[in-house]
């Protein structure tokens, strides 16, 4: 039997959440004031641990972010203090943690082994003799004597693998920073690793890389909130791991995980948005408000102009007879009826989407349209389009979801889905929908467009969506724009998932944004354009008819609420979202309603419900 | 069982976290020093490395700084006071690098845990050595600022005598000073960032109550009764010690008030050390 390296014996650590007797100035602030209750209560990381490890073995620590893996490495390197147990430890132990801790950017990398070395504890005698081996381990005899800072990151990582495991430690801890560098040096790491179980030392991994687990260690843990759920077997444990991710998005209450309540704002973040709803609410009164958001203010087009435009580009202008199928001419008075568009015909609509970083929400979002696309089959053909900028990258996860990929570069954005759109005509669609690459829509919303398609109308949009931000796990409704809020732009569609039909981009040659190299406000570009060919947001009610090969069309901008037509879209942020969550409270704090997690089971794949709620704040 | 016991290798564990007395503070500070020595001469060395990194005169700044802090002052006293003795410029620039040596380290040590904050959490070392290199490096550099006074000296003829010997003693006073204040308070600047900022208000506001433009002898005959609260100020003696040393002249600082003094610093730094000690393993968690 192997002698014990480790003990941990029944270990507790708690993080308090609130300084005692201190605080930010903010903080103390709002509780004396009351704003918000302040929370006393201390996180607890490790929740009575005990577990041994032993000489000649590696052992892998998995479980998810947050539940204790890091602190665990920590106390038993020495560096928090356990609040209750005991660790007891033999030898020398070595931590390895993040990339290029200990390390000066501004010595070279012959300066820093010896300092990175010293912090480890060891002696300039010791380093001395190690020197040249560590710089020969480390491949990089050239750039020894160069600064750090003109390092990559890898060339980092592998400077900090080779000092750290250099001396002969009795236990070496790794903290998730295998698998950077590249394969070659992987490799030759993982070789170091097992010479140093050979000599009977300790190796304790702490990574995400299932398969890397697998191969090398002998045993893995897995840890969950704090507490250990089971010692084993590698492939057990993986097993395990990942049978209760599974059945967490499945069986908890999704109530629970996604919450009605709004988010706690900062007394700073409050204070901000009073002013800027007071802002809001001056400019309003002082009939600014459309100035100070478009900069110049939009020509107010009447009827008639507006009726001039449709004439000058699509020729005669119908009205129509209420309640009935009829249309009128409005020069000869000639009821004509109104042909609905061949109903029976199955057509394709194109989803395009422009793909950029963020690739695991993207995947999410494209598998989401590669069942769709599926699910409507009955009665359209969807063509899934994507266009991305980093190369085979983009390129696989998009093919991977059935999704037509091109290649263009990212800025200007315009031009990006300039191309994309262009793109679509390959397909011959009936009709293109413009999605983002964090938008998710769903099968009713097709079927109603589908539907509106069908009695001919030109072009399509949604007014309000879903919101889900997974920073702050907060799911909502934003009702659309308001009167605090653009209220110029009240009939408008909102950008995502413009829905655009064949005779009108024919009309625009499938060209909205050539030419124009911006990278934002793309839909306000679009609905720009739409008007100079006299498409204007407009209700069903209003809308102006026209004749186009001998079909009637509706010539509008036609926005419907997701609400009343029961449909659904969502846009998920993530950290770096260009128009963050934060922006939609504080425009109209009104506008937003939060929902429960337990609405998305209704709207979406209980695959893609799991996804997003493991997305984290990762990205 | 204990047969067992042997086999696993238990009695040669050792335990990671042991409970140490609260007054043992010193002794494991001192344990540390030495087993960590390597780390704190390294950290020394980069820290006087980097100083004065892409600078043209580089090193010299450490001999520019206080004298061109010590010419504003000197106009500045001329300008009030009028007429001054020859030596007043040679006090003025060794109170100016005592005091910015002081207030360095002080305010250095206080920020030494939250500064590393990310080194700390990521790999064990003790903590004291950011503290403890924190010090020595700047006790390297004000020694080396203390060259600007030789061309002082020649000019006015003053050779150096046995006194001398109170140069060292005065910055070992000072350094623990700084570092016993700085130990003591460093953890609770981590709860608090509003410590540092008090701190470096206490500095620029003592520059005026130490010696540092003037002298103890300056004090005019009248307000002689002044003095009892003067010396409250530990920093009156160390700064006195320093000067008296280059210049050769007598100390003339009652015994008792050097005893205060000396016995004020060396119990900040014990007592620094122990609560820094104390606090260490609550302190690193919010960092």
């Amino acid at each position: 039997m192997n002698k014990i390296t480790v003990d941990v014996d029944n270990i507790t650590i708690q993080f308090p959440k609130t300084k005692p007797f201190f605080g930010t100035i903010e903080n103390s602030i709002s509780s004396f004031l009351k704003l918000e209750a302040t929370e006393t209560d201390d996180f607890i990381a490790l929740d009575g641990v005990s577990l041994q490890l032993f000489e000649g073995e590696i052992v892998g620590i998995i479980g998810k972010n947050g539940s204790g893996k890091s602190t665990l490495l920590r106390t038993i390197s020495g560096i928090y203090n356990p609040d209750k147990g005991m660790v007891r430890t033999k030898g020398q132990i070595s931590l390895l943690a993040r990339l290029g801790i200990g390390f000066n950017v501004h010595l070279t990398g012959r300066e820093n082994i010896y300092l990175y070395g010293s912090i480890l504890g060891h002696t300039k005698k010791t380093m001395d003799g190690l020197i040249d081996e560590i710089i020969n381990f480390s491949e990089l005899a050239l750039s020894i004597d160069k600064p750090l800072r003109t390092y990559s990151s890898g060339m980092k990582t592998r400077l900090s693998f080779s000092v750290a495991s250099a001396v002969k430690s009795e236990i070496l801890l790794i903290d998730e920073v295998l698998g950077v560098g590249d394969y070659d040096f992987r490799e030759k790491s993982n070789i170091r690793m097992q010479e140093m179980v050979n000599d009977a030392a300790t190796v304790v991994i702490v990574s995400h890389s299932l398969p890397v687990l697998e191969q090398m260690c002998s045993r893995l843990i897995l840890i969950e909130d704090g507490k250990i759920r089971a010692i084993g077997e590698p492939k057990e444990i993986i097993e395990i791991y990942k049978s209760t991710s599974k059945l967490k998005a499945k069986g908890t209450d999704l109530t629970k995980l996604i919450t009605k309540e709004k988010p706690k704002l900062s007394f700073v973040k409050k204070i901000s948005h009073r002013l800027n709803l007071l802002s809001l609410l001056l400019l309003r009164i002082f009939r600014l408000s459309e100035w100070a958001s478009s900069k110049l203010p939009a020509p107010k087009n009447t009827t008639n102009e507006k009726n001039e435009i449709i004439q000058n580009h699509w020729g005669e202008i119908f009205e129509a007879v209420p309640n009935t199928n009829f249309i009128i001419d409005k020069k000869s008075k000639k009821l004509t009826k109104k042909i609905p568009v061949e109903e029976t015909k199955i057509r394709t609509m194109v989803i395009l989407t422009c793909i950029w970083k963020r690739p695991k929400l993207t995947q999410i979002v494209l598998s989401n349209y590669k069942k769709l696309k599926e699910e409507v089959k009955e009665f359209l053909n969807l063509e899934l389009v994507a266009v991305g900028s980093e190369g085979e990258k983009s390129k696989t996860i998009c093919e991977e979801n059935g999704f037509h990929y091109f290649e263009y570069e990212n800025q200007p954005m315009s031009e990006k889905w300039n191309f994309g759109l262009l793109m679509t005509k390959k397909f011959n669609p009936d009709a293109v929908t413009i999605v983002g690459s964090d938008d998710i829509i769903d099968k009713q919303l097709l079927s109603f467009y589908n539907g509106k398609l069908n009695k001919g109308h030109l072009m399509l949009g949604i007014k309000d969506f879903y919101i889900y931000d997974s920073e702050s796990q907060k799911l909502a409704y934003w009702r659309g724009y308001g009167k605090l809020n653009d209220a110029h732009r009240m009939d408008e569609t909102i950008g995502l998932a413009r829905c655009l039909s064949r005779p009108l981009l024919d009309k625009l040659n499938f060209n909205i944004w050539n030419d124009l190299d911006i990278s934002r406000n793309l839909d306000g570009a679009m609905t720009t354009r739409l008007k100079e060919i006299g498409i204007y947001p407009t209700s069903e009610e209003n809308i102006p008819y026209i004749k186009i090969d001998n079909q009637i069309y509706g010539a509008g901008h036609l926005g419907y609420k997701l609400k009343e037509i029961k449909g659904f879209a969502i846009d998920i942020k993530t950290k770096t979202n260009v128009t963050s969550f934060d922006r939609y409270l504080a425009r109209d704090p009104d506008s937003i309603e939060y929902l429960d997690g337990e609405f998305l089971k209704s709207k979406l794949y209980d695959e893609t419900i799991k996804e997003i709620l493991e997305l984290g704040d990762d990205e | 069982m204990g047969q067992s016991v042997k086999k696993l290798g238990l009695s040669e564990l050792r335990n990671n976290h042991p409970k140490y007395n609260f007054l043992s503070g010193p002794y494991l500070i001192w344990k540390n020093l030495i087993n960590y020595f390597p780390a704190l001469s390294n950290f020394i060395q980069r820290d006087i490395r980097l100083k004065y990194r892409n600078s043209l005169f580089g090193f010299f700044w450490s001999l520019l700084e206080p004298l061109i802090l010590s010419g504003v002052y000197y106009i500045l006293f001329i300008v009030i006071v009028g007429k001054t003795e020859p030596e007043y410029p040679l006090w003025v620039i060794i109170g100016v690098i005592t005091w910015t040596f002081f207030s360095k380290i002080m305010n250095g040590t206080i920020v030494a845990l939250t500064r590393n904050a990310e080194l700390i959490k990521q790999v064990y070392l003790p903590r004291e050595i950011f503290a403890f290199s924190i010090t020595i490096s700047n006790l390297i550099i004000a020694t080396s600022s203390f060259l600007v006074v030789i061309p002082f000296m020649i000019y006015l003829e003053i050779a150096p005598t046995s006194q001398l010997v109170m140069v060292p003693l005065g910055l070992v006073l000072v350094s623990s000073l700084g570092l016993g204040l700085g130990l003591m308070f460093s953890g609770l600047n981590t709860l608090n960032r509003d410590i540092e900022h008090l701190f470096r208000v206490i500095t620029r506001a003592g520059l005026f109550l130490s010696p540092v433009m003037w002298t103890v002898k300056m004090l005019p005959e009248s307000r002689q009764s002044m003095i009892e609260y003067l010396m409250l100020n530990p920093m009156v003696v160390p700064i006195s010690m320093i000067r008296s040393g280059f210049d050769g002249t007598e100390l003339g600082i009652d015994s008792f008030y050097i005893i205060y003094s000396v016995v004020f610093c060396l119990t900040c730094l014990i007592l620094g050390s122990m609560i820094f000690k104390r606090s260490e393993a609550t302190v690193v968690k919010y960092l």
